[in-house]
């Protein structure tokens, strides 16, 4: 799916690298914003909230930067009949996808460790270290990678919605709604083998969902 | 019953005290201000110097001790509404 393909519509193409920057600054922003708070607070909890959304962010800027030359070098290789520009364009494809699965699975283990409220770091270790191990020895990489992240967003999701239960403001249901579409976005991935449509949605609800968590940084932050 | 306050507004109730008093406070007033036990002010006061939101330094003749407010710890004051607001939205309160 991450594979760029030289015959691929221009407009998929463009839209996931579009996505890719959308997601990167929504993420940065509120990892700021979490930064903001924990220099006031210095708080364990904030501190790793910081780090996974940065963690976060740091998958989808490498994936789209990288995505960026992938597509100039399958064009250099469909003009000139490159194999070269074609196999370097392969290579940086698989590095694209290794950094991004890899921050990603932490950012998002991160966030489940902190909902989780978890204060041993073997926890954190034993989800990080398993999600990896899996991934390194499964023929599937991408559904194993979003069946991973769907199960930790799912705890996520849950968490915030109990505390939108307690809470009941707009701001606690906007949270719930974003983690809540983060992960029907990510299972609408793990399924886009089914259908490339699948992959179109995902990547649109994954886009309202992070809208959402932004929408909520704002009311908070203003 | 009054609620119980989290760490979070405790650290506000002692800050605030401190400004009201006009930036600087002694130990005994602030034990009566922030509504807290000697050793959990204390406790409180450690983690404050720390995180350099308040400073300790002697005053007057006898050179007694006193808490002033840093920059830092007016900057915390003016943030407060933001930084409880995001703390507990996000649900990233500590026991």
């Amino acid at each position: 799916m991450e594979l760029l393909v030289a015959d691929m519509p221009w407009w998929f193409t463009f839209s996931g690298i579009f996505a890719d920057f959308v997601f990167a600054f929504t993420a940065l922003f509120i990892s700021l914003a979490a930064y903001r708070v924990y220099r006031f607070t210095k708080q364990r909890s904030t501190a790793f909230f910081t780090i996974a959304f940065a963690s976060m962010s740091l998958a989808y800027f490498v994936q789209a930067i990288l995505h960026i030359f992938v597509l100039l070098g399958l064009r250099q290789a469909q003009m000139y009949a490159n194999l070269g520009a074609a196999i370097s364009s392969f290579q940086l494809s698989v590095l694209a996808v290794s950094f991004y699965i890899f921050f990603m699975i932490a950012g998002v283990s991160l966030l489940a460790y902190i909902c989780l409220r978890e204060k041993r770091p073997e926890t954190f270790a034993l989800f990080l270290l398993v999600s990896l191990v899996g991934l390194i020895f499964t023929s599937y990489l991408m559904l194993t990678f979003y069946l991973l992240t769907t199960i930790f967003l799912s705890f996520i999701a849950y968490f915030y919605y109990q505390r939108h239960l307690q809470r009941k403001t707009t701001s606690s249901l906007l949270i719930f709604l974003g983690f809540s579409l983060l992960l029907l976005g990510h299972f609408q991935l793990a399924i886009s083998s089914l259908s490339g449509w699948f992959y179109l949605s995902g990547q649109f609800t994954a886009l309202a969902g992070y809208i959402s968590l932004l929408w909520s940084l704002l009311r908070v932050v203003r | 019953m009054a609620k119980k306050r989290g760490k979070l507004q405790i650290i506000h109730d002692i800050l605030s005290a401190i400004r009201d008093k006009g930036g600087s406070i002694k130990p005994t007033h602030l034990l009566y201000k922030s509504n807290l036990s000697h050793q959990m002010m204390n406790d409180y006061l450690s983690d404050l110097i720390e995180k350099q939101l308040i400073e300790e330094q002697s005053a007057g003749k006898k050179k007694s001790k006193e808490y002033v407010l840093s920059s830092r710890g007016y900057e915390y004051l003016q943030e407060y509404k933001k930084v409880l607001s995001f703390v507990e939205n996000f649900g990233l309160e500590e026991d």
